[in-house]
């Protein structure tokens, strides 16, 4: 069983260095990339481009950006939870703001957690390292209900 | 009101006009003319008429000034009103051969003389009391609620009056003198009307003697005026009923009955006029106020919408920058020589460093924004807080804190414990070469106010660098002696701004630094809640 990550982020250098610090973290997870709000649920509930993807399995991680085009993150975050086959998957907010009202909206959709994007890579890389152990080796995830 | 110089031109025009008039029309008084019986019942009417709306009027004016003076002018001319009702229904030949009401031949025109002279006694009250009107508008409020009473047995005394002088001169018409034979005068007229000339003389002669003048003053003079050559006219100069002297002092009755009436309604529309300006002007600065907050609110909206952008999108390329540097250091680190390594650590630190000015500019940004939320704050407790925290932190150094214990303020928790925690913190890194370093919390009273301080004992700096101390980003050492940013006394000056208070600067450099500020919302508090002990 392998516990895909989904990574939902707009900027290609950030998904290159987040890429790169789960890497040298040896986190070995199959990281999936979408780059707007719209790819992420077409992904996620097997949508448009993504039709082919029907009963395959769930990520198991959700990290998502707030700042994306088309619909940004807490929009994303709002259809993720409104869904029965989505609400359970847990979610990380990482983003690179630190305004107190995006926080609370986050958390208020349900996010299980928030990260804010340090400048200092070494520092981010620690960020990717403690995130990866803790929700994809410590964290038990929501036991799956969909399984057809 | 007080009378202006163009309202007391006027009235003088107006009794000057008079003058003229009257002095016109003497010789020509005893003329006879045609009877026209329906002058009396129509010009008794509008006497009767304008008179009752005078008198309603000052009454109006005594429920809100509550002055004896205006309750006695009042019943004057609700007297005249009702004299002038008995008068006319007595007139002989006009309702009934004789008059109604069991009037003989003298009934009607005693009436005119109870009419005409007592009148003038309540103008002379007016005169004598009117002094108390000032007094009383000051101490008006207290007994609002006995107005209508006051003014009810003000109206009954009147009607009580009336009744009995008009009883006096039916009924017991024959206790009193003969003053008219038929249509024409008798002798004992003479002395009669000239006592009552007389009485109308005096009243205007005191009115005129009890300065200042207001308007109303100015008015019931110009109207005593009027009084005077109507009886002047209609019962001294004249021969008798109908002639010219009768016609024109009923003239002059009328006028003198008007001009208050004219006067009061003006005043009304004026002060009705002011009010709707007031009015006026209320709602367009209600507007004015409505368009500035309405921009201020945009203009929030924008700031926030702004710094939102670059808290988000102007970290984005230092994080590329900082994280492909050490790609490069580390996959690459073996092809670079120590110059090109250092040159990408100078990268990473810049982006790092602009990473802390942009977090710092932010939080500047979000402490104007926040909104205030002041309570009673025990500023001593917050210090020792911080303090504590500091030593916790940096354990390597020893600083002797002298906190001042009760000091309570009124202000907001969250942001004055930012604004603390600058001064504080500024105060421990600039006393780090002191050899017994000691930071100290106080306050004190400057000019029946009091001054809160945050004093070191560190290197200080030069007072002639110290004008743009409080502006973001200003330095006064370098960034290897003292490392920061340069934002931390801009926030806290921005802090208590906010608070209306004021923050400055003392400082001797090698001896220390202190802060001082004050705070507009602590004033309150200290007068309300315990004064600060010790």
């Amino acid at each position: 069983m392998n516990k895909t990550v989904l990574l939902v982020e707009d900027n290609p250098d950030d998904v290159k260095l987040t890429l790169r610090a789960f890497k040298r973290n040896n986190m070995l997870n199959p990281i999936v990339v979408v780059r707007d709000g719209v790819e992420a649920l077409d992904f996620l509930f097997a949508r448009g481009d993504q039709a082919e993807r029907a009963g395959k399995p769930l990520p198991t991680l959700i990290i998502l950006d707030l700042k994306l085009p088309k619909l940004d993150g807490l929009g994303v975050l709002k259809a993720i939870r409104g869904d029965e086959r989505t609400r359970l998957i847990p979610v990380v907010i990482l983003t690179s703001s630190k305004e107190e009202q995006d926080m609370i909206n986050g958390y208020s959709l349900g996010a299980n957690s928030y990260v804010r994007k340090p400048v200092d890579f070494a520092e981010f890389m620690e960020a990717a390292k403690v995130l990866s152990i803790y929700w994809l080796m410590m964290n038990q995830p929501p036991p799956e209900r969909n399984s057809a | 009101m007080p009378a202006g110089r163009r309202e007391r031109r006027l009235a003088r025009a107006v009794a000057l006009v008079s003058v003229v008039m009257f002095l016109a029309a003497t010789p020509f008084a005893k003329m006879p003319l045609v009877q026209v019986w329906a002058f009396i019942p129509i010009y008794e009417s509008v006497v009767v008429i304008n008179d009752l709306i005078t008198a309603v009027l000052l009454f109006g004016q005594f429920s809100i000034l509550r002055s004896r003076a205006l309750l006695v002018l009042a019943s004057g001319y609700l007297f005249t009103a009702f004299t002038a009702i008995s008068h006319a229904l007595t007139f002989p030949g006009l309702f009934s051969p004789t008059g109604l009401l069991g009037a003989g031949p003298q009934s009607t025109a005693w009436l005119y003389m109870f009419w005409h002279g007592g009148f003038p006694l309540f103008v002379l009250a007016y005169a004598l009391l009117k002094d108390d009107v000032d007094e009383a508008s000051r101490t008006s409020t207290r007994q609002r609620g006995r107005a209508g009473a006051t003014i009810l047995a003000g109206v009954a005394a009147v009607f009580a009056v009336v009744c009995g002088l008009t009883l006096v001169a039916t009924t017991g018409r024959d206790f009193l003198p003969a003053i008219m034979q038929g249509n024409r005068y008798s002798p004992a007229m003479t002395i009669v009307v000239s006592s009552v000339w007389m009485m109308n003389l005096i009243a205007l002669a005191s009115l005129w003697r009890r300065r200042p003048h207001t308007v109303l003053d100015m008015w019931l003079m110009v109207a005593m005026c009027a009084w005077l050559f109507d009886i002047a006219l209609a019962a001294v100069l004249n021969a008798g009923r109908f002639d010219l002297g009768f016609y024109a002092g009923r003239i002059y009755g009328l006028l003198a009955a008007s001009f208050l009436l004219a006067v009061l309604l003006i005043e009304n529309g004026r002060l009705y006029a002011r009010l709707a300006e007031a009015n006026a002007g209320e709602r367009h600065e209600r507007q004015l106020v409505q368009e500035k907050t309405a921009k201020l609110m945009a203009v929030n909206e924008e700031l926030e919408a702004f710094s939102y952008s670059v808290s988000h999108d102007l970290r984005g390329p230092l994080r590329s920058m900082d994280g492909f540097s050490l790609v490069l250091i580390e996959d690459y680190g073996d092809k670079l020589d120590q110059e090109g390594k250092d040159a990408l650590e100078r990268i990473r630190a810049a982006s790092q460093r602009m990473g802390h000015l942009i977090d710092d500019l932010l939080r500047l940004s979000q402490v104007t924004r926040a909104e205030l939320d002041i309570r009673q704050v025990d500023l001593s407790v917050l210090a020792r807080g911080i303090a504590d925290a500091i030593d916790q932190e940096q354990p390597g150094r020893t600083v002797e804190w002298a906190i001042e214990p009760g000091l309570s303020i009124r202000a907001d928790p969250a942001l004055m414990r930012i604004a603390m925690q600058n001064l504080l913190q500024n105060a421990w890194k600039f006393s780090g070469r002191a050899n017994r370093p000691v930071i100290r919390v106080g306050a004190l009273q400057r000019d029946s106010k009091t001054v809160y301080f945050v004093a070191d004992n560190g290197v200080g700096f030069d007072m002639a660098h110290a004008g743009s101390l409080f502006g973001a980003f200003h330095r006064l050492h370098h960034v290897d002696d003292f490392p920061g940013t340069g934002i931390g006394l801009a926030i806290v000056q921005r802090i208590i701004r906010r608070h209306g208070g004021q923050i400055r600067a003392e400082a001797k450099e090698g001896e220390g630094a202190t802060f001082f500020f004050s705070l507009a919302a602590s004033k309150g508090g200290s007068d309300e809640q315990d004064s600060p002990a010790g």
